[in-house]
């Protein structure tokens, strides 16, 4: 199936937010980074829709090239870690009265923050974008072991940051 | 059943909460615009660093007119020139260079 610019742009409104969303956690809460990595990520989409397979997720091919895209910010522009001691100082204000909530969540996004960059892309891929263990395999370029055994690890990490701060 | 298995089991209402987080700041945010037309798939307007490439070009057309005046063999000229047309190339990753330099 060819992509024409009519469905491109049904896809960019239904997929966008995600891609927008994971480019947001992936940069320490950097929002104008995100869009314009989201942005950059659809041209890119745009311009190799040639190569799209339209037996494969739209998703998969999504995120594969979100991910390629962000090493490459890593690389070009800081160390994860410097992504990481953004993460606090970022972390977007939200106006509620459910105080205790906020805290919980507040932590739940400093644990995240503080997982090393391989950890943190197959813990939000799965936990937030919900993917299947085979495509986050396949988007990381990594075997599903590998998956497995690095969310474990992640989720055994966020979960007792999350407890020992509670 | 495997430990992951087990382990995400344990923490379900975790892992809905940070689902729910993600979904929140998701929705706070607008999208970029984002312009595309079938009739035209190379030509897409984006936030270019347009400066890098008016920079380039410039740089490309001193140099192409500069270096010839500096030296009188033909090797000069050639460098001069083949230092232009990299600078050149560079630059129409970016922008329609040729429409500028018709311009100029």
């Amino acid at each position: 199936m060819r992509l024409t610019a009519d469905t491109f742009r049904t896809l960019y409104l239904e997929h966008g937010p995600r891609a927008q969303g994971f480019f947001l956690r992936m940069t320490g809460f950097d929002r104008e980074l995100a869009r314009d990595l989201t942005q950059d990520l659809f041209m890119r989409l745009w311009t190799s829709r040639e190569s799209y397979d339209s037996g494969r997720s739209f998703r998969t091919w999504m995120f594969s090239i979100a991910y390629n895209m962000l090493k490459n910010e890593y690389r070009r522009r800081m160390t994860v870690m410097e992504y990481m001691e953004n993460a606090d100082k970022n972390e977007p204000v939200t106006e509620t009265d459910h105080l205790e909530q906020e805290q919980r969540d507040r932590i739940l996004r400093s644990a995240i923050g503080h997982l090393p960059e391989p950890q943190k892309v197959v813990f939000l891929l799965r936990y937030e974008e919900e993917l299947t263990l085979t495509e986050i395999a396949r988007i990381c370029n990594i075997p599903e072991g590998t998956v497995k055994s690095r969310l474990f690890t992640a989720l055994t990490a966020v979960r007792n940051y999350f407890k020992n701060n509670e | 059943m495997d430990k992951l298995t087990e382990l995400e089991k344990e923490n379900r209402e975790l892992i809905a909460q940070i689902k729910s987080n993600a979904d929140a700041q998701d929705r706070s945010m607008t999208l970029p615009p984002l312009d595309i037309t079938d009739s035209e798939p190379g030509m897409l307007r984006r936030r270019i660093p347009s400066w890098i490439a008016v920079a380039a070009m410039l740089a490309g057309v001193v140099i192409g007119i500069a270096m010839p005046k500096l030296g009188s063999t033909a090797n000069d000229n050639n460098t001069a020139f083949n230092y232009a047309d990299t600078c050149r190339s560079i630059a129409q990753d970016d922008v329609n260079l040729s429409l500028l330099i018709t311009s100029l």
